[in-house]
């Protein structure tokens, strides 16, 4: 493999805005509540590299924090910044532009691929969660356009931890959550 | 090659995730009022859903005649940076080439749409609202 392309590291810098807090924000669960599917350890999700493609990981990541009883207002911020990394692969690892592909985009399309698993942090039984985003496609920096450089604002802001590792075969980026309390 | 948008999830186990229509991913619902043009926007704004959103946008644009545009984000469940970049040309837009003081957008306080309008400054951009009526009133 070649040397990296472009490869940075970004430690969380404090937002403008406040975190939510998350003690206030559980939800009650009814004791017993069996119900919801156990919870995976892993996430592991492999998407076509279209538009839909963030809407599909957005529900699948949800659906994968909810099992692990993640508190409320960290996993909307999660849910937001993954979204980000697969619309990023999406539009600048395969070129394409916003809106429904073309048929032949959509033949040439890579894919997707959405990791996720769970980090001890510190003490009293804290974790952190960890999504790994990667494509296959070439990166590019994004242009210096007007507006381009909100997606990794907003990723920046939404986790404790970003790398984004960008090679002429595809791009990682590594999401490291915010620590929440364990689960109840 | 299997076509783009199919789900393999080697994790197994899961019923297979449904992928949605484009069109239930969005909703705009526009209401004329003599005053104002009101678009309520219902759903996910991001890279597949944006530009028909921008189209609905240009197009109130073309027919505001005078009128005060008010984008309604109140039941918009996730807003995405394409979603970001939209309200910053919309706004521009407004102020740059309709004569408008700012472009009115009604948000209340839903995290979802709250937080990444912060995040990037928006809130200082947009005249925000906390409702339809609230922006009206002005």
């Amino acid at each position: 493999m070649g040397s990296p392309v472009a490869s940075y590291r970004d430690f969380a810098h404090t937002p403008p805005v406040p975190p939510p807090s998350d003690r206030e924000e559980r939800p009650l669960r009814p004791p017993g509540d069996q119900q919801r599917s156990a919870a995976r350890p892993v996430l592991h999700v492999v998407l076509g590299a279209e538009w839909v493609a963030a809407s599909l990981a957005r529900d699948r990541v949800r659906h994968w924090l909810e099992g692990l009883d993640w508190p409320p207002a960290q996993l909307d911020e999660l849910v937001l910044a993954v979204s980000e990394a697969v619309s990023n692969s999406v539009e600048h690892g395969y070129g394409m532009g916003p809106g429904p592909p073309a048929l032949e985009e959509a033949w040439q399309a890579g894919t997707v691929t959405v990791e996720g698993r769970t980090v001890p942090s510190g003490a009293d039984g804290f974790r952190c969660v960890e999504f790994t985003v990667c494509d296959d496609g070439g990166w590019r920096e994004p242009a210096a356009e007007r507006g381009r450089g909100h997606g990794l604002l907003v990723m920046r802001a939404c986790v404790d931890d970003l790398v984004v590792d960008g090679r002429a075969s595809g791009t990682t980026v590594v999401l490291r959550s915010r620590p929440a309390p364990p689960a109840r | 090659m299997k076509p783009a948008g199919d789900e393999r999830t080697p994790d197994g186990g899961e019923h297979a995730v449904e992928r949605p229509a484009r069109e239930q991913l969005l909703t705009v619902r526009r209401d004329e009022y003599p005053g104002a043009l009101v678009l309520t926007v219902s759903g996910e704004v991001d890279g597949l859903t944006v530009t028909r959103l921008r189209h609905t946008v240009a197009e109130a644009f073309a027919d505001l005649d005078g009128r005060v545009l008010v984008l309604d984000l109140v039941k918009v469940a996730f807003l995405g940076s394409p979603g970001l970049r939209m309200l910053f040309d919309s706004a521009a837009e407004a102020v740059h080439h309709r004569g408008l003081e700012s472009l009115r957008v009604v948000v209340d306080n839903s995290r979802p749409v709250i937080r990444p309008i912060q995040i990037v400054g928006l809130d200082s951009v947009l005249a925000l609202y906390e409702d339809v009526a609230a922006a009206l009133a002005v």
